[in-house]
């Protein structure tokens, strides 16, 4: 959903090659999309370099006046394709299907994992270490507040396919935070 | 444990540092950093505020369906208005150079009697006095010109349509005058003054150049333009009087003057008719003006104006000129019924 701000900005890029637009573009969703890295990549820097081609990308495609009809699908687009990228040419992270129970630990209760800083770091890292396809949509829906429409046009799937998605991704995680379950 | 209380651990874990929270001063030097990039690949633009700029700021800030179902109809409604109503203002506008024989003048007309509709009272008296400026500059054009069949035509389209813009003004002068307060109506009579001084000496060339038959109608116009510089002065001098003003001298000389251009009317008249009657009335305003001159020796300026006023209706009646107001009636009773048999009997 794109926002009446969103929209005006955008326009003044557009009409106006307004920079300082772009630069409230930055700041409204730059901390967003440098999470939605940072679940992605093994190091905070890699998350940094992926942020600033993120912007600088998403700057020369509304410069080049190709139509943007959902600012927020089109960030996350550039932000995602650019992580690929990253691993093609990498290859550093890999994706684990199974739970890591050596670094989650076992035996922990959610409710009570919530209160201690150590249990936040352990499902942060669970959510790390999850498959790139399910650690993005659980950022994009539970940490951003994206739309399953906004998700589905990010990621490339239809909606039915994302909720599916959004289910299994939110299975895998509880078996890594509780294996023995 | 279920989905539901897993997704609220998620929910509070987003406001933690930890979750992904890039560094603060990251964002603020990657933001310079970037800013920097791009505006190194092109340059601002400063952009006129035209019709397709706001069309198209505003389709890109409305949503779609708004935009489509009611803000396109809208703005199509509001530029076809403008289209039409626009086109007339621009036909308006190219008409304002166009002469009498022109195929716009007829919207020239039309439009200054549209805006003396809407205009207020008070300014009716200068605004028509302007509109009888712009016929005789029409009316110097066309004498001035090189001569064609339609010349004379257009001359006389141009003076008969300042002999009813003076008209008119003299009409809205005396309307105006009645109803506003002293100092009001003695601003706009000086207008009216100032504005016949000037048609007089225009007229006055027009004459120099104009054909016999064009002449003719110059020559009422002089006498339009004489009855509205008489009313304008009858008043400034009552007017300025009600409020205790005092006369100076340059209103006095223009009193003056009108005594003598009064005369020279009656002049004129007296050698135009051989009509027994219509001479005894020049003989009566002859009376009113020896009368006019002694109010004027004594400065009795509200006399002299209420003399010259009844013996410039004199003069009106014989030549055939007047349109006989109550006043005249009141005045001179006796010259309606005078007119009404010298008119039978001229025809006879």
């Amino acid at each position: 959903m794109q926002t009446f701000k969103d929209k005006y900005l955008l326009f003044r890029i557009k009409t106006l090659n307004d920079t300082e637009a772009y630069g409230m573009i930055y700041d409204r969703y730059a901390s967003r999309i440098y999470r939605f890295i940072y679940f992605k990549v093994a190091t905070q820097a890699d998350a940094e370099d992926i942020v600033s081609e993120t912007f600088l990308k998403a700057w020369q495609y509304i410069n080049e006046g190709q139509p943007v009809k959902n600012l927020n699908a089109l960030l996350y687009s550039i932000a995602r394709n650019l992580v690929i990228d990253f691993y093609r040419f990498q290859a550093k992270k890999k994706s684990y299907e199974e739970p890591i129970s050596i670094e989650i630990g076992a035996n922990i209760g959610i409710a009570n994992k919530i209160d201690s800083k150590q249990s936040e770091k352990r499902i942060l890292q669970a959510i790390k270490s999850l498959k790139n396809e399910y650690s993005e949509v659980i950022v994009l829906r539970f940490f951003d507040d994206i739309s399953i429409s906004d998700i589905a046009k990010i990621i490339g799937k239809s909606q039915n396919n994302t909720r599916v998605l959004i289910h299994r991704a939110l299975g895998s995680l509880k078996r890594v935070i509780e294996p023995q379950e | 444990m279920n989905n539901k209380e897993l997704i609220n651990s998620l929910k509070q874990l987003k406001t933690l540092n930890d979750a992904g929270a890039p560094r603060p001063e990251f964002l603020t030097r990657n933001k310079e950093i970037l800013l920097m990039q791009i505006k190194n690949n092109g340059k601002e633009e400063r952009v006129k505020i035209t019709p397709v700029y706001v069309w198209q700021a505003v389709q890109s800030i409305m949503p779609d369906s708004v935009f489509n179902f009611v803000v396109k109809p809208v703005l199509t409604a509001m530029a076809i208005f403008g289209i039409v109503f626009g086109g007339w203002a621009a036909t308006v506008s190219a008409s304002y150079n166009s002469l009498p024989g022109d195929t716009l003048y007829t919207v020239k007309i039309m439009a200054e009697n549209a805006q003396v509709s809407f205009t207020s009272k008070s300014n009716e008296v200068p605004l028509r006095a302007e509109f009888a400026a712009r016929r005789l500059e029409e009316m110097r054009k066309i004498l001035e010109a090189p001569y064609t069949n339609n010349t004379e035509a257009n001359a006389m389209t141009a003076v008969q349509d300042f002999n009813k813009q003076i008209t008119a003004v003299k009409s809205s002068l005396e309307n105006f005058g009645g109803q506003n307060t002293p100092t009001k109506a003695v601003e706009a009579a000086k207008i009216v003054d100032r504005k016949t001084e000037e048609y007089g000496t225009a007229l006055q060339k027009a004459t120099e150049i104009a054909s016999t038959g064009v002449q003719s109608e110059v020559k009422k116009a002089t006498d339009a333009v004489n009855d509205a510089g008489i009313k304008a002065i009858e008043m400034i001098v009552k007017r300025t009087q009600e409020t205790d003003g005092v006369l100076d001298d340059v209103l006095m000389n223009k009193v003056g003057e009108k005594i003598k251009v009064v005369e020279a009317k009656v002049n004129e008249v007296r050698g135009d008719t051989e009509n027994v009657i219509a001479q005894g009335a020049t003989k009566e305003a002859d009376a009113v003006l020896v009368q006019a001159k002694e109010a004027f020796g004594n400065n009795d300026m509200a006399t002299v104006v209420d003399k010259l006023v009844e013996a410039k209706n004199l003069v009106n009646i014989v030549s055939g000129t007047v349109v006989i107001s109550s006043s005249t009636a009141e005045k001179a009773p006796e010259m309606v019924t005078i007119t009404a048999e010298s008119a039978s009997s001229t025809k006879e």
